[in-house]
């Protein structure tokens, strides 16, 4: 259900009976004035703010003037949140409303803030994202416009069938083969019947044909097998070049969307769509789909074949069938809950195992021992309880099926044995209807799992859909303007940015950087620091003013160009898989050796390289764990000098490392920050003093901005901040 | 990503013992202003202008050892049980505890149908009927034993079963999908 409905006409009517205007804004919300389940609307109208619960005694609950109200906001609660006006010096409830809400009222709450702040009600953000399908107005998932329930299996499968396109010839090739298998499938039942029938029942008449006959059943045996194992081969080669194709298609529209994409989603949930779904494709196309298509086929020759022969016969036979259908369709979703549930507490008892066996030093130190039993034996326990329903159902089903499956075999002994004592058939004609009849099984039971198999493979195919369509956030310009080699002066305007465009961590921030200048970034944990030089870094676009980089808006220069003369220093050291070499050249893959050796050892880093043993072969691990922490941000630094890039962005590590590597790590920082334009978080006190001016961020707010000395005689957070550094690093430095 | 994380902000007190508070109840009064505003006096010497009440244990106890707290989310102390207090006393507390923790009990469960890991939930809540999504099973219900199951949806909203042997039979059937 879109809570985003526009207000109705009868709450329209209702405010008018209240006696009030057109409301501007009217945002709905699920939670009732009791805290239960229900309507109410904030409204805007009349320059006063008020809350309407409608119903048959719909009233106005609240009502203040927009002159009365100081402030909007929001305050979040548990599972909840309301919208708060200020009146009077003290916040009062306007509206509550459930986590599922907390974005529009996020918005209305913004706005109407700036409409008693400014005197202006500002527009409401494009709402370029989709959050409830259109078609059945469940709220659908991680910003995806897929829903799970209204897949549309036609356009799926149209677009999966799309990609068949550079194969079609091949494709057409596989299906003839298939029929012709197909066809020659029905020959040594037929060629069987003809044995009996014209050879053995008649001894002495056509005997030389028996010859001819077996001839040709192992001819037929034979095409088949070659048939079969040609359109096989067809059929891998179309399915994995397909498969490439996607693969390329995904892998590089991963590589070139946003961060914001990959804020929103944990890394493991996009590599799981990569492998898995791609995998889950994989299988369908190569092995699914090649055997429902054959099994259709049979399934249609078989029948024409039999209902030629006797009607009555084939209806005989069949008759099993949709007994077996339904009972599939009835037990086969509560098997595969019980499934479900099996893997499920499977997983849950190796996760209690998992963590008690990690932390089996914990469990000894506190003497946890026998309660760490218990509580893996009540997993087991339900895992048990599990696995005994599952096989149980298992058991039961299975043999049913297959019971059911081979009836139509024994209904032929029966049906089949009247009509030729009946003289309606020959003995031929039964021996050939057995044979047929053995064909069936097979389509029979890869048809039943058919339908699972396609539902799995087109959500696959769906959400590696969803990943090739998303547009990047970030993207490049229309007409970008080239600024050829940057100088390096930075610009921030009136910059105002939030992850959710609704709840900004930055705010309204003004700063110029001169080229080769270094200016630090200081404030409290969360204060908007990382965000600012993401920022400049173009990782995200401003919500509101502008980043400028020698006075060209930075979402006009070009991004390769903006992104091959920056350089990046992050917190979190990332080193790729490979040798120490490859990753001081990540940035210029073209350096040569002594370019290598230049920038380490300007990082500080070269000595401690050449004493490895494989010195700059040094496979690093993965993601770079064979090195400590004090040589990782040493490498880093090395990829960043480099680089030579004309801006640098520092995040400075703040990891422990004892006091020699410490001083190591500044010098090389000195080095990489001389002369070049530097934007840096800084935690130490010696990059502080480098800085020729610091900007203090305060909850996302510009709080000082000046340098080191003018901020200190100020007395302000500047001050405080480094006070507190310094008393603290003094009891660090003592432990070494 | 902390930054963009709704933290609390907690103030650091250097003058902050470390012990723990815990309030006399008989001698801590609650009242509300004209507005609405819930006050405290603790004590009879500290008069709190805007209280506010946080659960130590919301889901498992959330009677106990509430935090009585600050315009400055600063602590003021812990109310060691609610039933100590006075009864319009514990009557604010336990609004402004309401107010604050929205956890819905489902009471029965109409329909829950699955469809590839995402279920759609149709239940009665004490807070009247709701139909949500869940994605996911492990991360997304939680078990506190013993028959305490909390559900979050794809919204991030919260729902918990008590007790789910009160449930009437096809609700605890229908929920069995899932546990």
């Amino acid at each position: 259900m879109d809570p985003r409905a526009e207000p109705s006409s009868a709450i329209a009517e209702k405010l008018r009976s209240l006696g009030c205007g057109e409301p501007r804004m009217a945002v709905r919300s699920d939670l009732g004035p009791d805290g239960s389940f229900g309507e109410e609307w904030l409204v805007l109208a009349d320059s006063r703010l008020l809350t309407l619960t409608p119903g048959e005694a719909s009233a106005i609950r609240r009502d203040f003037p927009l002159a009365d109200i100081t402030e909007v906001k929001l305050e979040n609660l548990v599972g909840a949140g309301a919208l708060q006006a200020v009146v009077r010096g003290q916040p009062v409830d306007m509206v509550r409303f459930s986590n599922t809400l907390s974005r529009d009222f996020a918005i209305a709450a913004r706005r109407l803030d700036k409409l008693v702040k400014d005197g202006e009600l500002p527009e409401p953000p494009e709402e370029d994202e989709h959050r409830f399908c259109p078609k059945c107005g469940r709220p659908l998932l991680e910003y995806s416009k897929v829903c799970a329930f209204c897949v549309s299996i036609g356009r799926t499968t149209a677009r999966l069938v799309g990609y068949l396109r550079p194969y079609a010839w091949q494709a057409g090739g596989i299906l003839t083969l298939m029929t012709a298998s197909t066809a020659l499938m029905m020959a040594p039942p037929y060629l069987g019947k003809r044995i009996i029938d014209d050879v053995l029942r008649r001894p002495g008449e056509n005997d030389w044909l028996l010859l001819t006959y077996f001839l040709g059943l192992l001819g037929a045996h034979v095409s088949m097998t070659g048939l079969i194992a040609l359109h096989g081969r067809l059929s891998a080669y179309v399915a994995h070049n397909v498969l490439f194709d996607l693969r390329a298609q995904l892998y590089q529209r991963l590589q070139l969307l946003s961060l914001s994409y990959y804020d929103r989603r944990q890394t493991g949930a996009v590599m799981t769509r990569v492998s898995h779904d791609t995998g889950e494709l994989m299988h369908f196309i190569v092995d699914a789909l090649p055997w429902t298509i054959m099994s259709v086929l049979t399934l249609i020759a078989v029948s024409v074949r039999m209902i030629s022969k006797s009607f009555w016969l084939t209806v005989w036979i069949l008759v099993p069938l949709p007994i077996l259908l339904l009972t599939t369709k009835l037990l086969l979703p509560r098997l595969f809950t019980l499934l479900r549930r099996f893997f499920e507490r499977r997983s849950r008892m190796s996760a209690i195992l998992n963590d008690s066996l990690s932390g089996i030093r914990v469990v000894k130190a506190f003497g946890q021992e026998e309660t760490e039993i218990d509580r893996f034996g009540e997993r087991s326990t339900d895992l048990r309880t599990a696995g005994v329903s599952l096989d149980r159902m298992w058991y039961s089903f299975f043999p049913a099926l297959g019971l059911l499956s081979t009836a139509g075999g024994i209904l032929i002994y029966y049906f089949g044995g009247r009509a030729v004592l009946a003289q309606e058939l020959s003995i031929g004609d039964f021996f050939e209807f057995m044979a047929l009849v053995q064909l069936f099984r097979r389509p029979v039971e890869i048809l039943i799992r058919v339908s699972h198999w396609i539902s799995h493979a087109l959500t696959s195919a769906e959400r590696i859909f969803e990943i090739v369509d998303t547009e990047p956030e970030v993207s490049e310009a229309d007409e970008p303007v080239s600024v050829g080699a940057i100088k390096g002066k930075v610009e921030l305007r009136d910059v105002t940015f939030g992850y959710e465009a609704h709840k900004p961590v930055l705010h309204r921030i003004q700063l110029t950087i001169e080229p080769g200048e270094m200016v630090g970034l200081v404030g409290h944990s969360g204060a908007g620091k990382s965000t600012l030089i993401n920022l400049i870094a173009r990782l995200y676009d401003a919500n509101d003013g502008q980043i400028l980089i020698d006075g060209v808006d930075v979402r006009k220069i070009p991004l390769k160009e903006l992104h091959d003369q920056l350089g990046v220093v992050l917190q979190e050291t990332f080193l790729f898989s490979g040798t120490i070499a490859e990753n001081i050249a990540y940035g210029k893959p073209a350096a040569s050796r002594i370019e290598i050796i230049r920038a380490a050892k300007a990082a500080n880093a070269h000595d401690f390289v050449v004493n490895f043993p494989d010195g700059y072969d040094t496979q690093v691990g993965e993601r770079g764990s064979r090195l400590s922490g004090g040589e990782k941000q040493r490498i880093a630094i090395a990829r960043a000098i480099l680089n030579d890039p004309r801006i640098l962005i520092l995040d400075e590590a703040t990891s422990a490392v004892d006091t020699q590597t410490e001083r190591q790590i500044q010098q090389a920082l000195e080095r990489l920050t001389a002369s070049r334009t530097t934007v840096a978080i800084a935690h130490r006190l010696s990059t502080l003093r480098n800085a020729r001016r610091l900007l203090v961020l305060d909850h996302g707010k510009q709080a000082e901005l000046g340098t080191h000395d003018e901020l200190m005689e100020a007395k302000g957070t500047y001050y405080k901040l480094v006070t507190l550094q310094s008393e603290m690093s003094q009891v660090h430095g003592v432990g070494g | 990503m902390g930054e963009h994380q709704d933290r609390a902000e907690i103030p650091f007190d250097e003058r902050d013992t470390g012990e723990v508070r815990v309030l006399d109840a008989s001698r801590v009064r609650l009242f509300r202003t004209p507005e609405g505003i819930p006050r405290a006096v603790i004590e009879d010497d500290l008069c709190c202008l805007h209280v506010k009440a946080h659960c130590s244990f919301p889901l498992s106890n959330p009677d106990e050892y509430v935090s009585l707290r600050d315009g400055a989310n600063r602590e003021l102390g812990l109310i060691e049980h609610l039933n100590h207090l006075d009864h319009a006393s514990r009557r604010i507390v336990e609004e402004e505890i309401e107010r604050r923790y929205f956890l819905p009990e489902i009471t029965a469960v109409y329909r829950l149908e699955g469809h590839f890991g995402t279920y759609d939930w149709e239940v009665e809540t004490d807070r009247g009927r709701r139909s949500f999504l869940v994605r996911g099973r492990s991360e997304k219900i939680v078990y506190m034993p013993p028959r305490h199951v909390i559900i979050t949806d794809v919204l991030g909203n919260r729902y918990q079963v008590s007790d789910y042997s009160r449930l009437d039979r096809r609700s605890m059937l229908l929920l069995y999908k899932v546990l």
